[in-house]
């Protein structure tokens, strides 16, 4: 991961090179000041929010297509929003930071996207859970993949780390068993991540 | 109910239903191979270790209770009794298969085999070389008594290796050991294939067909857990080389993966076509709807296609094929919902509905919004 600090707040995003630093210890903690750097996530009317889909944020859940209008408009359409009570907006409680919380967001939007680990490992087993459509163990997901894509070395368990860094496309329905989650598209352009980064 | 509509009932099912287990609705293809499937599990006593692979929705579960009512309805010899099983979720060995195809076992059947057995047999049935490696079964199956409730249960109890069943309940129905590991299951089970296939005359003995529906969910078990059940149904199949046929299904998009789902011993054993069950074609799919109405007909007359008209039967189609693929269950969803809404607001004419009576719920978003290809991500 990478910590950047934009007007005295960070932000933490995914190296593209640092994707064996994940693990599920070091996941997001969520604490309203708890910018530690360590943890994963995208600043958010003051909150450090988890790359996840869908966002659960106090009472309403976002999702990249589906966020507060304020995050592309002003002045804030309050009027129109289902997501927050005027009294109780985070985005307002912290107005004088949204451009911060809509730089985060577009980084959020594009970020989540991008899949972690072994480009080629992801690649090659996502196809093979796509094409496949059911649940299925890793370690027999990873015979096929080492049957099909023979020029890809991968050991069960790089597998399962893969499978288990990438919540947001394979859903874990527990005791080493995973799917696919539906309409997520991976993108796989490095230079999204670049451009935030630069 | 649907009189005015020229149906006997409402053809469009959602999900698998065992009443119109005798429904078969175009897929010819699919309607050849089970055909002669049928025809040769009884014409040859060889076993048979079948594969049916279908894609998502295309009617996999239909298959097999349709298979089964056609075993139950075939009237000359041999039979076919077929038994229906699913491999459980999360199966946490071949016990809990075993339980599930004990289950689908038809005991009144049995009882009247233990007979037939015990009238050509001198000495003691449980002393008949098929009981040999599991005596209890016999036992089990002579407690089964339609007036003792009790020892009925405890018998069933026993076959299906359910835990809680004490020592009196044992010395009850006469057994004095518990079907505990994977063996003995499959000397159980064996010693009840042989009783249901039982005849003196060789040439009419019946045939049991195993149908284990979901067994793509072998593919979630841990290896270990896989290849206990692997090696357990081969080790079971072995030991008929007649009149066992096991029929396993599977359902997911890559047909190929069957292969990384069977053991070699099983794949080794496997006849060598696979009954398959694709996405339909548009054209496929007119000829689904025809054939499905067709037989829910009161009187047949020109209007096949009543209470829609055919133009309007082409546009849920084509519609449906412009965003998914096509599949029957998705066909059901879309006809069912459609024609449910467009009846609720007005009777049909002679002709039938038309595209622009059922344009607004054909358009209606949220119609098939839940219902998304399982690879639609790409």
């Amino acid at each position: 991961m990478i910590d950047f600090k934009l007007n005295d707040k960070f932000h933490t995003v995914w190296d593209l090179n640092e994707y064996h630093a994940w693990d599920s210890l070091n996941a997001y903690d969520a604490s309203p000041d708890g910018l530690s750097g360590d943890k994963e996530g995208f600043y958010f009317g003051n909150w450090l929010l988890p790359f996840t889909i869908p966002i659960r944020f106090q009472s309403a859940i976002i999702t990249p297509d589906h966020y507060p209008g304020c995050i592309n408009k002003s002045p804030f359409p309050c009027k129109n929003c289902d997501f927050f009570s005027v009294d109780h907006c985070p985005i307002i409680e912290d107005q004088e930071n949204i451009e911060l919380s809509r730089e985060a967001f577009r980084t959020y939007q594009q970020l989540v996207f991008i899949p972690k680990g072994n480009f080629n490992i992801f690649q090659s087993a996502f196809e093979e859970l796509r094409l496949h459509g059911s649940p299925l163990n890793y370690k027999l997901l990873s015979r096929i993949v080492m049957a099909r894509h023979p020029n890809i070395k991968v050991t069960d368990r790089q597998l399962l780390k893969i499978l288990c860094s990438n919540p947001i496309f394979f859903a874990d329905s527990g005791q080493g068993v995973f799917q696919m989650i539906p309409n997520r598209i991976p993108k796989f352009d490095s230079s999204i991540l670049l451009n935030f980064l630069l | 109910m649907f009189e005015h509509l020229n149906l006997k009932e409402w053809p469009f099912r959602t999900t698998a239903d065992e009443e119109f287990a005798s429904v078969w609705a175009g897929r010819a293809k699919t309607r050849d191979q089970v055909d002669r499937l049928l025809r040769k599990m009884q014409m040859f006593p060889k076993s048979g270790l079948h594969i049916l692979w279908a894609n998502f929705g295309m009617g996999k579960t239909h298959t097999l209770y349709h298979l089964r009512y056609r075993c139950n309805n075939l009237k000359n010899a041999p039979l076919l009794i077929p038994v229906y099983a699913v491999l459980p979720k999360r199966s946490t060995g071949f016990l809990e298969l075993y339980r599930e195809i004990i289950q689908g076992l038809p005991y009144d059947f049995l009882r009247k085999q233990i007979q037939k057995v015990g009238n050509n047999t001198r000495g003691s049935v449980s002393l008949h070389p098929m009981f040999q490696r599991s005596p209890g079964v016999v036992k089990a199956l002579l407690s089964m008594d339609t007036e003792d409730i009790e020892n009925t249960t405890a018998a069933m109890q026993w076959l299906a290796a359910q835990p809680g069943l004490t020592k009196g309940q044992l010395n009850q129905i006469g057994v004095s050991y518990r079907i505990k590991t994977p063996e003995d299951g499959i000397n159980a089970l064996s010693s009840l294939t042989s009783l249901a296939c039982y005849h003196p005359d060789p040439t009419k003995q019946a045939r049991l067909v195993v149908m284990i529906d979901e067994y793509q969910r072998v593919g979630e078990l841990n290896p270990r857990i896989a290849a206990e059940n692997h090696a357990s149904l081969h080790t079971y199949f072995n030991a008929h080389p007649t009149n066992l046929q096991l029929v396993l299904t599977f359902s997911f998009g890559n047909k190929q993966n069957v292969d990384f789902l069977l053991s070699p011993e099983i794949k080794s054993r496997a006849e060598p076509v696979v009954i398959n069950l694709d996405t339909l074609t548009p054209g496929e799919a007119q000829e689904f709807v025809r054939d499905l109405l067709a037989q829910f007909r009161i009187t047949s007359n020109d209007r096949w296609a009543y209470p829609l008209t055919p133009e309007a039967v082409d546009a849920i189609i084509q519609t449906i094929s412009r965003r998914k693929t096509l599949t029957p269950r998705r066909l059901m969803l879309y006809f069912n919902y459609i024609l449910q809404e467009i009846i609720l607001e007005k009777d049909p004419n002679d002709v039938g509905y038309s595209v622009d009576d059922i344009h607004k719920y054909l358009m209606d978003p949220q119609l098939g919004d839940m219902d998304v290809d399982q690879d639609s991500s790409s």
